[in-house]
């Protein structure tokens, strides 16, 4: 039983644009490497779900939300620099 | 609706002018900002805008990947819109070559392509309008889908396409896809399977079983008839192309339909596999299904064949061949234990006589299993040849007549076990009737065998035993009459079993018993107890015996009587003692009566014969003298008489007085010569210096009465009787030989007549009590039982010798009275003449009398030789010639007498001396004797000084020529 805490992420995409799908590689790669076992990625379609970006206030894609744990953290672009998602993410060791 | 740009006016256009420059610029300013990596602007809305990259890059992958898509497809694409418009074609649409019906010019880009295809003509004309109609029908939403598959053979080869239309999409009106496929490989494909399949079709409705060709696609290649009708396929069914719906109709015929769906689906899944298996069907069919892939020539997966059997009969004759053999099977074990519990050994030959079946007791008794023992000929099993031979020769008798054989043997098996069998060969007959094998059956007999070889040896024995016995063993069954032979009965009585047999015995019992013998049976097998009578029994000399008879009956075990056997003893002779005992007790009784009446008599006779004195004296007339004289005779025979029944009557009590022979002799005298008939001479000879006798006179008085009676009664005709007394010693020698005497001095009374002489039997039992030779009533056979025991009580002994038709000779010796003045000198035994070593040859039979004889001499100084009858004699005077000076020899031996000996001696050697010994003292042989030359002679029993003095004498003599005198000691 892991006493590390459970990392839930919510990735905003366009449809299949190039960054957008470049960030969802990433992330999952990350969580991969950084987060076995212990991640949620949800990934949200703005194009089939609009009204969620406004719910979270998200205006742009690729946009990243760490949900959990807290505080919350947003990241926006292809994450394609790991240093700074684990910075963010505050995994730093 | 958007206006032109040039009629707007200006402030709007401007206004817009400068929006779409805001635009331009910001979004420039966002992708600095974003350093590329943003796709789109959602804003508060929600609404996305993709930036100027993004959306390039979607037009780009979109076009791109459609068009890549398309161009991938081995087919010919176009897309339409809603009115049938060519929007975009991929590649290899209106590609040359692909021989497409609706190949017009160009393209057909921005062309309506519903009316190309109407307007196609020639052979595709009809396929045309389908396909026009097809499209029409999917892009007004009337159908789903639309597909359409057709032949376009080129010259060259041959095509297939399959033309589809879909929508492209669901749920509104937006257009549709069409698409070309070129199919002619599969349909090629499917030919060659087809053609492939030709060669089966030729034997398809030959064959009884059905065939069924399923492609890859699940299309029904092809189905012969046999397939239908094995599954009744309805019409519809029957000519389904679609294989789908037959599968599902054919599931809905078997019975176990879900294991048959996944089985066909597991089949269809694996197209490599090839099974077997049954169906049953609802119908109550059994079906065997075989299925199998079919390969094209080029190694390619075409499809699969299904072919069906029908196997409702053979499953069913399999069924019974099943509970027939599981009957069969079940009846075998049956039998198998039947046979195996049963303790005879049973056995199955067939014609050859090979075994066909052994039971296990007979496995057993052979030690061998059945694997060792089937089909191999009883020669082949241990069975010594002959009785194999014996066997085997049965058998085919049995195989020839069809009758069976019951024989029984002795066998020793294998394993060592002996016995005695007896065995039935029985025909097994066939429904024809002929013999199909022979069954055996043996059982083991050894017991009952031998219980039977016991029987007839108990039997055997029991018979032995009958006949062994003298009297006789009868038996009869329960009912009492003699139904079997009866030996004994037929040797007794001399009946046969033909007149014995019933109640013909009968016939053998003294008619005086009949009734009562018959009575007491009768009474006995009725109440089965035993029998027991007495009654006479007719023998074969016409005479009758008395016979005990008694009979016992045998029970069964049920307890009832199964037979009788008795036995009869002969009880004459007990009868007849029984006779004479009675007769004894009568005469004793008479005796003592007797007794009283003599008293009285003699009291009676006393004062006449006193009287007869007085007038004897007083007169002087002859006459009177005469008569007086024969008065005094009769009174006197009367005392005598009244004498002898006194003393009779008063037994054996006896007196010891020294009597005077003389006195006593003379007495005798005048009675005998009173009494006895005329023809009888009389002689009488006591020496001078006789001894006395220590005894009762009246006692010796009856011994030489009895004796001369007996004398008497021997000569009806007449001879001579003699009696002659005189002193005798009797030593030790004697008493030897005779072992009644004690030695000492005696007075011998020799009484001999010449008489008719008795024989050898008859001698033995002359002093028995009540034993004659005279007939029932003459005389009482007391006589010399009288005398015997009168002759014991003295102390003395008697002698018989006797010759059939010479004579007899009695002789009494009873003690001397010890001191008598006329007692001669003591016999000095040192007196007695000896011997000088001479050997002296006796011939005696009876071997005492050699031994003690033998012993006599030797003491004597004499040597001695021995033989027991006159050949011996002979044979050892031959042998011993030189040595022997003399030979003493009984006159009175069997087979070669005295006489004849003696004879034989002198014929060897004329000069012979011999001795005769006789132990009769008459005339008849002296004669003869002297005329041959011997004239010594010695009287049997002679004494040791008689014997020594005769040789002493003879010895002397220079031969036996010299007269020698008789000598009687």
């Amino acid at each position: 039983m892991s006493r590390d805490p459970r990392f839930k992420f919510r990735l905003y995409v366009a449809g299949e644009t190039q960054n957008s799908a470049r960030a969802n590689a990433n992330l999952t790669a990350f969580c991969a490497a950084h987060l076995p076992h212990r991640h949620e990625i949800e990934v949200v379609d703005v194009l089939q779900e609009p009204r969620r970006a406004m719910a979270d206030s998200v205006f742009m894609t690729p946009t990243l939300i760490k949900l959990a744990p807290k505080p919350n953290r947003r990241l926006i672009g292809t994450l394609s620099q790991p240093q700074l998602l684990l910075e963010t993410l505050g995994l730093e060791t | 609706m958007i206006l032109e740009t040039s009629t707007l006016p200006t402030q709007k256009s401007k206004e817009i002018a400068a929006l779409i420059e805001t635009l331009n610029q910001t979004q420039k300013r966002l992708e600095e900002l974003t350093a590329g990596e943003v796709d789109s602007i959602v804003d508060r809305e929600g609404h996305a805008f993709f930036l100027r990259r993004a959306q390039e890059e979607l037009r780009q992958s979109e076009s791109a990947r459609q068009a890549a898509i398309l161009n991938a497809l081995p087919a010919q694409v176009a897309l339409l819109d809603a009115e049938g418009v060519i929007i975009s074609v991929n590649e290899s649409w209106g590609q040359p070559g692909t021989a497409n019906v609706l190949q017009g010019p160009g393209f057909g880009v921005g062309q309506n392509y519903i009316e190309i295809c109407e307007q196609v003509m020639g052979d595709c004309s009809q396929e045309g309008q389908a396909a026009a109609r097809g499209i029409r029908q999917v892009l007004e939403g009337e159908a789903g889908e639309f597909s359409l598959e057709y032949p376009c053979h080129s010259p060259t080869e041959k095509c297939w396409f399959r033309f589809t239309v879909t929508p492209v999409s669901s749920d509104h009106l937006a257009g549709a896809v069409v698409m070309y496929v070129n199919i002619s490989e599969r349909m090629v494909a499917d030919e060659q399977l087809r053609s492939k399949t030709a060669l089966l079709e030729a034997q398809l409705d030959s064959t009884l079983d059905g065939i069924l060709v399923v492609n890859n696609e699940g299309k029904m290649i092809l189905q012969n008839k046999q397939m239908i009708d094995l599954w009744n396929q309805p019409a519809d069914i029957a000519v389904e192309i679609d294989h789908r719906r037959r599968l599902k109709w054919i599931t809905s015929q078997v019975k176990n339909s879900k294991k048959f769906s996944e089985r066909v689906a597991q089949l269809y899944a694996r197209p490599d596999e090839i099974a077997r298996d049954e169906l049953e069907l609802i119908n109550g069919k059994y079906l065997d299904r075989y299925t199998a892939p079919v390969i094209g020539r080029d190694g390619k997966h075409f499809g699969r064949i299904w072919v069906y059997r029908d196997i409702t009969e053979r499953r069913r004759a399999a069924k019974e061949l099943d509970e027939l053999s599981i009957r069969t099977a079940r009846r075998e074990r049956l039998l198998s234990t039947a046979l195996a519990s049963m303790s005879d050994f049973a056995q199955i030959y067939d014609q050859s006589g090979h075994i066909l079946f052994v039971n296990q007791p007979l496995l057993d008794l052979w030690g061998l299993t059945l694997e060792e023992v089937l089909g191999k000929n009883l020669s082949e099993l241990g069975y010594a040849p002959e009785l194999a031979n014996k066997l085997n020769r049965q058998l085919q008798s049995v195989f020839e007549t069809g009758q069976e054989v019951t024989d029984e043997t002795p066998y020793t098996s294998p394993t060592g076990a002996t016995g005695y069998y007896e065995y039935i060969f029985s025909p097994a007959l066939s429904a024809e009737g002929k013999v199909d094998f022979v069954v055996g059956s043996t059982r083991d007999v050894t017991q009952r065998k031998t219980a039977e070889v016991e029987i007839r040896f108990n039997e055997q024995r029991y018979r032995s035993l009958v006949q062994a016995t003298t009297a006789i063993v009868w038996d009869t069954p329960a009912s009492g009459e003699f139904t079997a032979e009866q030996p004994g009965w037929t040797a007794f009585t001399g009946q046969s079993f033909e007149e014995l047999r019933g109640w013909g015995w009968l016939n053998a019992i003294h008619p005086e018993d009949r009734a009562e013998t018959v009575r007491v049976w009768s009474a006995a097998i009725a109440q089965g107890s035993s029998y027991e009578v007495e009654h006479r029994m007719q023998v074969p000399d016409k005479t009758y015996r008395n016979m005990l008879v008694r009979g016992v009956p045998i029970l069964g075990e049920d307890g009832a009587i199964r037979q009788w056997i008795g036995i009869h003893t002969d009880i004459t002779e007990r009868k007849k003692l029984e006779h004479q005992f009675l007769r004894a007790q009568r005469m004793e009784s008479i005796g003592t009566l007797a007794g009283g009446v003599a008293h009285d008599l003699n009291n009676i006779l006393a004062p006449i014969l006193m009287s007869i004195e007085i007038l004897k004296l007083t007169t002087k007339d002859p006459d009177t003298t005469e008569i007086l004289k024969t008065i005094e005779t009769s009174a006197k025979r009367g005392a005598d008489i009244v004498r002898q029944v006194l003393s009779f009557a008063r037994g054996l009590e006896s007196q010891r007085i020294e009597v005077q022979p003389k006195h006593l002799l003379g007495d005798v005298e005048s009675i005998i010569k009173g009494t006895f008939p005329k023809n009888i001479q009389f002689e009488i000879s006591v020496p001078r210096d006789v001894w006395t006798i220590e005894g009762d006179p009246t006692q010796i008085h009856q011994i030489l009465l009895n004796l001369s009676v007996n004398a008497r009664d021997a000569m009806p005709n007449g001879g001579k009787l003699a009696v002659i007394v005189e002193n005798c010693v009797l030593d030790e020698h004697y008493s030897a030989m005779n072992l009644q005497a004690k030695a000492g001095r005696y007075v011998a009374i020799n009484v001999s007549d010449t008489g008719s002489g008795m024989p050898q039997r008859i001698i033995e039992k002359i002093f028995e009590p009540f034993f004659t030779t005279k007939e029932l009533g003459k005389g009482t056979g007391l006589g010399l039982s009288t005398v015997m025991a009168i002759v014991k009580s003295h102390g003395g002994l008697i002698n018989v010798n006797s010759e059939p038709g010479k004579g007899t000779t009695f002789k009494v010796y009873l003690p001397a009275m010890g001191n008598s003045s006329q007692t001669p000198e003591e016999d000095d035994v040192s007196q007695l003449p000896r011997g000088n070593g001479q050997t002296v040859l006796v011939i005696d039979d009876e071997t005492s009398i050699l031994t003690i004889t033998g012993r006599t001499l030797r003491a004597f100084g004499y040597k001695s030789l021995t033989a027991v009858d006159g050949a011996e004699g002979v044979a050892m005077y031959a042998q011993n010639a030189n040595d022997i000076a003399v030979v003493v020899t009984d006159m009175n031996m069997p087979i070669m007498n005295g006489m004849a000996t003696i004879r034989a001696l002198l014929r060897m050697n004329p000069m012979m001396k011999i001795v005769a010994a006789s132990g009769l003292n008459v005339n008849g042989d002296a004669e003869k004797l002297a005329e041959m030359g011997v004239t010594n002679s010695l009287v049997k029993p002679y004494t040791a000084e008689a014997l020594l003095s005769a040789l002493h004498q003879i010895l002397k003599t220079p031969s036996n020529a010299a007269g020698g005198a008789l000598h009687g000691q």
